[in-house]
């Protein structure tokens, strides 16, 4: 599309607790890359991805790299805000996650939104 | 001459708290490169930056914290790439005992 | 008595479903993997397998890594002593994934 400039973002949609399989970790992989290549990038935490917020996580003895840590870096590779869904966060019980990450809490027609801003839209 | 710690078939250590200086001076002349306080400068931020992140970054970002740290004269690629050639990010992470950046594409 | 062992969040819906329809009181539970994020529920529905079990316990590593101890005290933490010492006393273990 010549006319087109303006880069659409990626939307990256987080549905996966962080250590019980690899998709948080990939799912991070992939924001870490796209930032090299300057793409504008949007992510989402939904469903059991907000348990990759919580804050303490400590998995040295299930021997996994600390998933926290690694999302703690995101500001750093451009991505400013993590968008996340509020009502999951009710359903689940949680009522505290880690203060270092940079927040967005949104609502339906917020993540609608999202989804129709993105150009291209990648689930884990 | 004491045993060196296990490497990967690329020369990286498998297990990053067997890493000490003296190692990284030895890594260091395997590939050309005798270890000055330009180089250590940068070792420091990248090991530092690992340890708060468990993240060994590709160029681009080790640009920016090199430019963040150090300032526009050594926040540049060019400076980088005087230092440890051809490969910055993954020499230098070598040297500094950090496992390859995983994303480098 | 029975040992039944979940690895899965309390968004597997269908899997609370079935266990809550098979399990008894005196049944013993062990939280493991994703399984520890129900620590995170209070439930004292009747109808519901946390409000009917009496022994719920949740695997210490596990509950560490993902950054949850243990706040909800009706659930026990344990490590893999005692997990395969309670596997040893019940008369056999279900596991529920």
């Amino acid at each position: 599309m010549p006319n087109d400039n303006k880069q659409k973002p990626i939307l990256i949609v987080n549905q996966s607790a962080p250590y019980g399989n690899a998709n948080a970790k990939e799912s991070l992989d992939l924001a870490l890359a796209s930032s090299a290549f300057e793409q504008a990038l949007s992510i989402l935490f939904t469903g059991d991805g907000i348990y990759q917020l919580l804050p303490k996580q400590s998995p040295d003895d299930i021997q996994s790299k600390n998933l926290l840590q690694m999302l703690k870096a995101l500001p750093i590779y451009g991505v400013e805000q993590l968008y996340v869904d509020q009502q999951s966060l009710t359903e689940r019980g949680i009522t505290e996650l880690d203060t270092q990450l940079p927040i967005v809490l949104v609502n339906s027609v917020e993540i609608s939104r999202l989804y129709h801003d993105a150009q291209t839209v990648f689930r884990f | 001459m004491t045993q060196q710690p296990e490497r990967d078939a690329q020369g990286f250590i498998v297990d990053l708290n067997t890493w000490t200086p003296t190692l990284a001076i030895e890594i260091a002349s395997e590939e050309g490169i005798a270890l000055t306080d330009d180089h250590w400068e940068v070792i420091t931020l990248l090991r530092n930056f690992y340890m708060e992140f468990s993240i060994s970054p590709a160029m681009r970002i080790l640009v920016k914290i090199v430019k963040e740290a150090l300032g526009e004269d050594k926040g540049n690629s060019i400076y980088l790439l005087t230092l440890f050639p051809q490969s910055p990010a993954k020499l230098a992470s070598k040297i500094s005992g950090l496992p390859k950046p995983t994303n480098c594409l | 008595m029975i040992l039944h062992t979940l690895n899965k969040s309390p968004s597997n819906e269908a899997l609370s479903e079935q266990l809550s329809q098979v399990i008894q009181a005196d049944d013993q539970v062990i939280l493991l993997e994703d399984g520890v994020y129900h620590s995170l529920l209070e439930n004292n529905d009747t109808s519901h397998w946390l409000g009917i079990a009496a022994h719920v316990h949740a695997l210490n590593d596990d509950l560490k890594a993902r950054g949850l101890t243990s706040n909800n005290s009706a659930i026990k933490t344990i490590d893999y002593a005692d997990f395969v010492r309670l596997s040893s006393e019940c008369d056999k273990v279900i596991a529920w994934y």
